[in-house]
């Protein structure tokens, strides 16, 4: 297992150097000049060009990224070219923020997208089924800003209920939580449902059936555990989406976290902020594929990474 | 033939699937998988259920089980109806009913050990816990040809033979009666098919147990079973001992089928009938004789009326009009 791990490690250093050139590449295609950016709209040419000489941006592209690699491998990701904060700091500031909005969409996405997945299989074209499986279109279906808009309208403007934006108490959570958690719900209600549906079908259950147990023994302890690999495939890779969906609903909420940073630092041409952003997500989009990888593990029996057994 | 007491007997029993289409699930129709099947069969027997893929021999036997809830007809099993039992006595009654699936795969969860897959039952029911019950399932391995250390595995890392040894010892621990062998050997080897027909014979005798064999191989069915019935289109066309079946079957299908058994004799040579034609859909039997559109012996009646099902012989009923009635 141990030898498994660190294999995956391994093999993740080159997916995030091809993650750093891809970055380091579209950024830099974006139109719009960085030095004249940051020096503002009144500077005179020569404070221009003292600023693109700064930032190495006359150089080619291949030595600013062998500068820029230079000093990651020293753990400096630079400097906002902006606030002039090292690019770390802001990072760290923000990413927990981040983390806590799609941690909390992604519990309410489980909770409601089992649930109702489990229903849905257990009591197959029920009116309960075929309601939640359109309501489970309907959330894959909208948009996040779109979705976030609407509830803010309800809830903030309408009824009141709820902080349309910011961060401070948990209530300033519920509405974008939910905003980016629903689709993940729909998703994994449709996953579950089907898994569920499948597993059911298995002479398995009939055994467990015909050996008496009851019916909840059978759905939760027969059905339910074989039907959960697909269901954590699909949690594992729409964590990633999450934190990637946080751009749009942190922008929409002023959510202060990763992915408000990331916008604001393209519309500035803040190239380190960017390049920074997209790496720290890249790494952790990487861990958490690792993660559900060994969760697998105990999942299944089957399915084994050690080399005691001798494949 | 009525002197002992049928351990089983099943009555026009029905089994209709609704055939749902169209946005609303309006049920247009319905799959007949089983029409109304009569069935005995007496303590120590085995019943040699046999037919055509589709014919509804696994939904007769689920149904007989109750596993699937018959539209009709009734099942005695003891003296005691089945199918108006409640939860409570259905639950009990699993203790006594054991079922054997084809599936040796698709039979035994991925993600139990075999100890706890055989086990659970023993604890379901109260029987026997912690110890007791490692103790109980080993033994039953043994009796089934594993290994106690085999209690730890994953149903994985056994071959099929080996799994089916173990789907029937998870039928046993319960130390039922009456056991539905759902083409117990049609998904293993040739090879390993015979181990497991010597064992259910073995088990048989040691437990006296009574079965009811599903299957569409005759040869099989010649050696293991008493009493051999034919399905065809969800009902039973033809029901005797093994022997006069053998030798003398009645019903135009059960000929077709036994012409169509390769001799083991390559000499002997066999006037195969050959039918024509599939078997039609359930969902539309043909009129009259459901059989008719197939039978090579058919006449101007059989489309027109269904053939009563009847006593051709002692103890041997069929439903056929070119079959004489014997009181």
């Amino acid at each position: 297992m141990y030898g498994y791990i660190l294999r995956r490690l391994l093999l993740a250093i080159p997916v995030l150097i091809g993650v750093s050139i891809l970055v380091f590449a579209i950024i830099r295609l974006i139109p719009g000049d960085p030095a004249r950016a940051i020096a503002g709209v009144q500077a005179s040419p020569e404070f221009i060009e003292q600023v693109r000489r700064d930032l190495l941006l006359d150089e080619g592209l291949h030595v600013q990224y062998y500068v820029y690699m230079t000093n990651l491998l020293q753990g400096d990701l630079g400097r906002s070219t902006f606030t002039r904060r090292p690019v770390t700091v802001e990072l760290l500031q923000r990413f927990p923020n981040t983390i806590t909005l799609a941690a909390t969409a992604m519990v309410i996405a489980t909770i409601i997208g089992m649930s109702a997945g489990i229903i849905s299989a257990t009591k197959r074209y029920s009116l309960f089924d075929n309601a939640s499986m359109l309501a489970a279109l309907v959330g894959v279906a909208a948009p996040v800003f779109w979705l976030g808009v609407m509830f803010q309208l309800l809830f903030s403007v309408q009824l009141g209920w709820l902080p349309s934006g910011g961060i401070g108490t948990w209530k300033h959570l519920v509405l974008p939580a939910l905003t980016l958690g629903l689709a993940t719900a729909a998703l994994i209600a449709r996953i579950t449902r089907s898994s569920m549906l499948e597993v059911l079908r298995q002479d398995y259950i009939t055994t467990a059936r015909s050996k008496g147990l009851v019916e909840s023994v059978v759905t939760y302890k027969h059905a339910l555990k074989n039907a959960m690999i697909p269901v954590v495939t699909v949690m594992g890779l729409q964590f990633g989406t999450l934190l990637g969906g946080a751009v749009l609903t942190e922008t929409v909420f002023s959510w202060p976290g990763i992915g408000r940073l990331m916008v604001d630092s393209i519309l500035a041409r803040d190239y380190p902020v960017v390049q920074g952003a997209v790496l720290l997500l890249a790494v952790f989009f990487v861990l958490i594929n690792l993660v559900v990888d060994i969760i697998y593990a105990f999942l299944d029996p089957r399915i084994s990474y050690g080399s005691k057994k001798g494949e | 033939m009525e002197s002992p007491r049928a351990i089983l007997e099943v009555e026009g029993l029905k089994k209709y699937f609704a055939i749902k289409t169209g946005v609303f699930s309006r049920i247009s129709g319905y799959v007949k998988a089983v029409d109304g099947i009569n069935l005995r069969i007496f303590p120590g027997e085995t019943y040699g259920l046999v037919g055509e893929s589709g014919c509804g021999k696994s939904t007769a036997g689920m149904t007989i089980l109750k596993m699937l809830q018959p539209t009709g007809g009734s099942v005695m099993f003891k003296g005691k109806d089945v199918l108006a039992m409640g939860k409570e006595e259905l639950r009990n009654l699993r203790k006594e009913m054991q079922i054997i699936f084809q599936d040796p795969y698709s039979s035994l969860n991925p993600r139990m050990t075999i100890g706890e897959a055989i086990g659970e039952a023993l604890e379901v029911h109260g029987i026997a816990k912690g110890k007791l019950r490692r103790e109980r399932v080993e033994s039953i391995l043994k009796e089934c040809g594993l290994d106690t250390y085999h209690y730890r595995r994953y149903p994985h890392e056994f071959s099929g033979g080996q799994r089916q040894r173990v789907g029937i010892a998870r039928a046993l621990v319960l130390e039922p009666n009456f056991i539905v062998a759902d083409e117990p050997i049609s998904a293993l080897d040739v090879s390993i098919q015979s181990q497991i027909i010597n064992l259910l014979e073995n088990l048989q005798e040691k437990f006296g147990l009574t079965f009811l064999f599903i299957s569409h191989d005759l040869s099989v069915v010649k050696h293991i079973a008493n009493r051999v019935g034919v399905m065809y289109l969800g009902r039973i066309v033809e029901d005797a001992p093994k022997k006069e079946f053998y030798s003398s079957p009645l019903h135009p299908y059960s000929q077709a089928l036994l012409s169509a058994v390769p001799s083991m004799n390559p000499e002997v040579q066999k006037k195969r009938i050959i039918l024509r034609g599939d078997v039609p859909s359930p969902s539309n039997p043909p009129s009259g004789c459901p059989f008719h559109t197939r039978c090579h012996k058919a006449v101007a009646i059989c489309p027109k009326k269904v053939p009563a099902f009847k006593k051709v012989g002692p103890d041997h009923y069929a439903s056929c009009h070119l079959v004489e009635e014997v009181i």
